[in-house]
């Protein structure tokens, strides 16, 4: 058996954990109490993969192999008097009584430390009941306190207990127009910087893109955080859904770093998604395979803001779900592979891997999104991404050259050099971006200007 | 008793969220949590209520005691709370002003010394233009445009063929653009259209003159020499 645990750290970690698991167990045919669904006699989708992310009890109870972990009670205290409170035994539950005030420092060091040995103790206790645990995935967002400095203390952490297992991260990066806080780009910096050597796939989502794709696909004229967690479950669920399904080629943890990481520092693939549709238009829309996969490609279907026509590509894996069948895919691919708007770096060996799981998505009753017979999700390591880490640089230094707010964190013992240290590191990101996107000689290079 | 959180939807000049707060918390306290987030002390908090995403009317709600429950101040999921900065502009520090900032940049020499980056990576596997074939395939490309540039003139018709589709005009100019790169040969044209990119200037040199948009600079072997005549709006192939 291979597990994989989750581990949805702070306030966004445990929002979207909870979009996930009730996605999950609709996909699966769980109750919120943890039970089969009436008529069910086994979880839907085979036993072999769904014990990757859920457990059995002897009663026939499934339980996630998930842990909620959040400084401050009331965030996870609505998951455990909410309507999926059955569904997670309470040691699963982590809570502190103070928050970390959207401060790195707080998280990683003060008020974080503290619950560490808790959390790390439950993680043990979890793992001990894998047979063969395949590694771990991560929520948190960049930008908050508990996400980002908890994060990546409990990442690291794990990168020393665990060695070699896999750490898979979903992040919520801040959007490039709208802050949810002054030192967003202080958290960011910081905590990429410190897990940039532990984590080995990060697949980011920014809230602004989300927000955008909510508004124009789903028709919803302000999206909530609820809209975009359900969204980003969507996104959540194709990725891990080959490790959920039997019959999908299974998928192991460690493939996606394999297929779309040349090398570790160059680890946060830009995501895809496609079709979002609303009930109201889903009958009006074709989505054929060959519509989804080009759809996927293009920058208003994409999780983070940036444009991929920009930057060459490393590595795409192409993750369909529902009814696929594999001509269709090659066609599409090959379609894809046709147009100029997908440069490759062309020093190393690139690739399109396609992943098919025939289990089509489900679309919870309150989400807005349409059932859909297939959808496809786009990984693409790609230097476009790098325009990300560029933004939040320039934001971090706008601050930083005024030392606005550093007081706050060298309060909580946050020495001042780790400040410029961590703002160096992603210096050298974005420099190794570069590298990668130069050298090339292949003559169709059609640079124009 | 613990009342349940209020999602709230919290703006200030920098920033735009929607946060939880508690029913139970104090004024007091409230103000602390948004100073964590918008940057303003609590005593330069204005906080002006809009009791619906309509309202047009705020309350504000700057008078409240220190100790007034945060449930005593008509807070719902519908409202919005705008805070202001009560600070003169000179007290105040402008975080957004770009002026006269220096953003960070790493030495070239800083990038070079550390051990885990791309290049370093590069170089120890002999990728990219440390393969020892890079240079001569690198020759081989500059001739192959050299010896394109040589067949192409100044003033002849040219079509180019890219994903867009088939763009005509004329060349202008054939010759080095050390704003581009110091080794490549680039032709300056003229497109009939404006699906360009400038003026026939780059970074401030001009090597020709058109107006903005009909401009751009190609490689050679992008560059199509022969009689293409300026399509007309109707010309034969065009489906009616």
């Amino acid at each position: 058996m291979r597990e994989v645990i989750s581990i949805n750290v702070g306030q966004a970690g445990c929002q979207i954990g909870n979009a996930c698991w009730e996605l999950y167990s609709l996909e699966h045919g769980i109750q919120p109490d943890g039970y089969l669904q009436e008529g069910l006699n086994r979880p839907k989708g085979g036993e072999e993969g769904f014990s990757t992310f859920f457990s059995e009890t002897g009663s026939g109870k499934y339980v996630p192999r998930a842990l909620y972990v959040d400084l401050e009670p009331n965030v996870v205290d609505e998951v455990r008097t909410g309507a999926y409170k059955d569904l997670f035994h309470p040691e699963q539950l982590i809570t502190g009584k103070e928050d970390a005030a959207n401060n790195y420092a707080r998280g990683h060091y003060t008020v974080g430390r503290d619950l560490l040995d808790d959390v790390l103790d439950r993680v043990r206790r979890m793992s001990d009941q894998c047979d063969g645990l395949q590694g771990f995935l991560f929520t948190h967002s960049l930008g908050g306190g508990t996400g980002s400095g908890f994060g990546s203390l409990l990442l690291e952490q794990l990168s020393l207990e665990y060695g070699k297992k896999a750490k898979l991260e979903f992040a919520v990066y801040p959007g490039p127009q709208v802050s949810t806080s002054v030192v967003e780009p202080y958290n960011t910096v910081l905590t990429t910087h410190t897990t940039l050597e532990h984590a080995d796939c990060t697949f980011m989502v920014d809230n602004e893109a989300i927000y955008d794709i909510c508004r124009r696909n789903l028709d919803i004229s302000r999206p909530s955080l609820s809209n975009l967690n359900n969204l980003i479950a969507q996104v959540v669920s194709s990725v891990t859904a080959s490790l959920r399904f039997d019959g999908s080629l299974n998928v192991d943890l460690n493939e996606f770093q394999t297929n779309l990481v040349p090398y570790p520092r160059i680890h946060f693939p830009l995501v895809g998604y496609a079709p979002v549709v609303s009930n109201a238009r889903a009958t009006h829309e074709a989505n054929s395979v060959s519509e989804i996969t080009n759809a996927c490609f293009e920058p208003g279907n994409q999780m983070v803001k940036c444009d991929p026509r920009l930057g060459k590509y490393m590595a795409t894996c192409l993750l369909y779900r529902g009814d696929v069948v594999t001509r269709d895919v090659q066609n599409a691919v090959a379609q894809v592979k046709t147009k100029k708007t997908v440069q490759l770096v062309d020093w190393i060996p690139t690739g399109f891997k396609i992943g098919i799981c025939y289990q089509p998505p489900t679309a919870p009753p309150t989400s807005n999104l349409a059932n859909v017979s297939r959808a496809v999700c786009m990984l693409s390591n790609t230097t476009a991404i790098a325009e990300a880490w560029r933004r939040i640089d320039r934001k971090f230094d706008l601050m930083y050259a005024k030392r606005a707010f550093v007081h706050w964190y060298v309060g909580e013992g946050m020495e001042e050099g780790e400040f410029t240290e961590a703002r160096e590191d992603l210096a050298a990101l974005e420099r190794d971006y570069e590298e990668v996107g130069a050298d090339s000689i292949d003559p169709e290079d059609v640079e124009e200007y | 008793m613990n009342m349940s959180d209020i999602t709230v939807h919290f703006t200030s000049q920098l920033t735009n969220s929607e946060r939880r707060i508690s029913p139970n918390w104090s004024f007091e306290y409230l103000k602390q949590r948004i100073e964590n987030f918008t940057g303003i002390p609590p005593n330069s908090q204005q906080l002006l209520l809009f009791p619906t995403s309509i309202s047009t009317d705020p309350v504000d709600l700057s008078s409240n005691d220190d100790s007034t429950a945060v449930l005593d101040l008509n807070i719902t999921s519908d409202s919005r709370v705008q805070i202001n900065d009560t600070r003169p502009l000179s007290e105040q520090e402008d975080l957004t002003n770009e002026s006269d900032i220096k953003y960070f940049e790493l030495d070239e020499k800083d990038y070079e010394k550390r051990s885990d980056t791309v290049r370093r990576w590069k170089q120890d596997n002999q990728l990219g233009r440390f393969h020892p074939d890079f240079k001569t395939k690198k020759k081989e490309q500059l001739q192959n445009n050299k010896v394109r540039a040589q067949q192409l003139c100044v003033g002849a018709r040219f079509r180019t063929i890219n994903e867009i589709g088939e763009r005509r005009g004329v060349i202008k100019y054939i010759g080095k653009v050390l704003e581009i790169d110091f080794e490549n040969i680039w032709t300056g044209v003229e497109f009939d259209e404006p699906v360009g990119k400038n003026d026939g200037s780059i970074k401030g040199v001009r090597y020709f003159s058109c107006k903005p948009g009909y401009g751009g600079f190609l490689k050679p072997v992008q560059v199509e020499q022969g009689d293409f005549q300026e399509e007309s709006l109707f010309s034969d192939d065009d489906e009616i």
